[in-house]
């Protein structure tokens, strides 16, 4: 059955969102400007691609295509770049049948029978160098990990059978202090299941503890934040329940009338330690970072919006650990509607100053003759947020582009948070081409230092990490 | 498939509909909760409306622009290319 994206609703032209579908190495790519010779490591990016045509009722998120893995290696102002898909079993069953196998959004129901047996991981939205493993990280499954130079990959990962949880999120924390990994899954007793497993893993990759407990509905747990003395697992009104997956559509709906919940657990606590905390429903993804205070409160940071019709804001959730209020309080930070944020994760549970989130601002150019229309549906600035005043800084990619995650690089020698770069993507809609930018993150309205450019198109990405050369195993011959 | 067969999802539109008979006035009515007590940047209210246009539910996914949104190829046509074309050839040239 040959290969056929036309008519689908997700893949409605042929443009930069179509299925990338190939692998690509380029050696010392083009370069305009000059990439700083104080950063030393690899950019990694992972992408949601199509090997084959999904059902023509799939989320049209396109979070349930193959894990496709770009690595960008700097060393000496020079970049390689090399792109892999993970090898899942998934991938290998339905290249060996020459189509579609698993059907809609984490919906085992929709599958071909032949797969009822196998793995269902894409391994498709972030990736985490963590206890000699780059982890692919799929949350309804558990991690597969592939060799951080080559991409090959390697199998699932377990930690030695120690995470008898069914899934992983994408979403785990590294504690810049400890070098912990904290992670859990959820729906982690499988599909439906409101089993939440939380495990602390140690810088070696061994796990160290593992709490268990319940959530109130059945809901999505995308992103967690952590503090030096909290974990926070909050609870999204995005439902499901066997009559809709019996129903045959993807897996989640927008339940406006739940409340969020947020699971708050001390570090190495237990079940009996979890506490829950409510507010109205909140449409939210992923979250930036928490910090203790010596006021007993936690304050947590996170692009959300107030419900399915509303565009995001950077606001702060407000937990009061000494008071037996049960629900959380929450303010505007920033009016940026990026719902991607990131931040010097040398800082990542710890006071901070700095988000780096993405932003569209309608009063910057849009060259729609050389572009095309995009409807304004562009990301066309990284703003860097200073979250105690709202005080804003912003790189403007250009008329053409629209940017994809960033990451915080921070250079060698780097004298406090924010010394350093911003890594990203940006899609060129006139070319259709991909470039990485790097911004120096002090100096974000001075432009891109430097521009790399990569002959083909990526089409929009999910998540990014940077890992420094020293952090990495040698790179041998 | 045929590009006859084509039936292209207006997403955007789709959601909308779907908002305004499903989502309605929910979170109002939900917990005792004072939120957005404060806006210390912009002087924000819980009506700010994203002037770059329309949103939705997915969004907050962060694929942007979303993957069912029309991207037209965008690159400038530069009028018909002429060359010289052997007879062999003439069945690839449009």
């Amino acid at each position: 059955m040959a290969v056929d994206f036309r008519g689908h609703p997700m893949f409605p032209s042929t443009g930069f969102n179509a299925p990338t579908r190939f692998e690509a190495d380029v050696y010392d790519c083009e370069v305009w400007g000059k990439v700083p010779t104080d950063i030393e490591g690899t950019f990694y990016r992972m992408q949601c691609d199509f090997q084959y045509r999904p059902p023509q009722n799939e989320w049209p998120t396109g979070f349930n295509g193959d894990g496709h893995v770009s690595r960008f290696r700097i060393k000496n102002g020079n970049v390689n770049y090399r792109s892999r898909y993970v090898q899942t079993q998934r991938l290998q069953a339905e290249r060996e049948a020459h189509r579609r196998l698993y059907g809609v959004y984490r919906n085992h129901y929709t599958d071909d029978p032949s797969v009822a047996k196998l793995e269902r991981s894409a391994a498709n939205t972030h990736l985490y160098w963590h206890g000699g493993k780059l982890l692919c990280l799929k949350e309804d499954s558990l991690p597969w990990y592939v060799d951080p130079h080559t991409l090959e990959t390697k199998g699932i990962w377990t930690f030695d059978g120690r995470y008898t949880a069914t899934s992983m999120s994408a979403h785990p924390k590294i504690d810049p202090v400890t070098g912990e990994m904290i992670c859990y899954g959820y729906q982690a007793k499988g599909d439906l299941s409101n089993d939440v497993a939380v495990y602390t893993v140690n810088k070696h990759g061994v796990v160290t503890n593992e709490v268990w407990f319940k959530t109130p509905y059945v809901g999505i747990m995308h992103d967690m934040a952590l503090t030096q003395n909290y974990i926070l697992i909050p609870l999204i009104a995005r439902t499901t329940s066997e009559a809709r997956l019996k129903s045959g559509e993807p897996m989640w709906e927008w339940n406006g009338n739940l409340p969020t919940m947020v699971a708050v657990l001390p570090r190495n606590g237990a079940a009996k330690d979890v506490r829950w905390f409510k507010g109205p429903a909140r449409n939210t993804l992923h979250f930036l970072n928490a910090t203790d205070h010596p006021d007993g409160t936690i304050t947590m940071e996170l692009p959300t919006s107030s419900g399915e019709r509303d565009p995001s804001q950077l606001r702060r959730w407000t937990f009061n650990m000494k008071s037996k209020k049960d629900t959380f309080d929450e303010e505007v930070v920033s009016v940026a509607n990026g719902v991607l944020a990131r931040m010097d994760d040398r800082y990542l549970s710890l006071p901070y100053q700095y988000a780096y989130i993405g932003n569209r601002d309608p009063n910057q150019p849009f060259d729609k003759a050389r572009a095309g229309n995009m409807g304004g549906f562009v990301t066309n600035q990284y703003l860097r947020v200073d979250v105690a005043t709202g005080k804003t800084a912003a790189y403007f990619v250009g008329p053409v582009q629209s940017l994809q995650e960033s990451c915080f690089v921070p250079r060698k020698g780097s004298k406090g948070e924010g010394d350093g770069y911003l890594l990203g993507i940006a899609s060129n809609y006139e070319t259709l081409s991909s470039d990485l930018v790097i911004v120096d993150a002090q100096r974000l309205e001075e432009g891109a230092i430097a521009t790399v450019k990569l002959p083909f198109r990526l089409r929009s990405g999910t998540h990014t990490n940077w890992f420094d050369a020293d952090e990495l195993p040698p790179v041998t011959a | 498939m045929s590009n006859s067969m084509h039936t292209l999802l207006d997403r955007r539109a789709f959601l909308g509909g779907l908002t305004l008979t499903v989502g309605g006035a929910v979170v109002t009515s939900l917990l005792p909760i004072s939120l957005l007590q404060a806006a210390p940047v912009g002087g924000l209210a819980c009506g700010y409306r994203d002037p770059c246009g329309d949103w939705t539910v997915d969004d907050m996914c962060g694929a942007y622009p979303p993957y069912a949104f029309r991207v037209d190829t965008g690159v400038p046509q530069a009028g018909r290319i002429t060359a010289p074309v052997q007879p062999v050839d003439q069945m690839w040239v449009a």
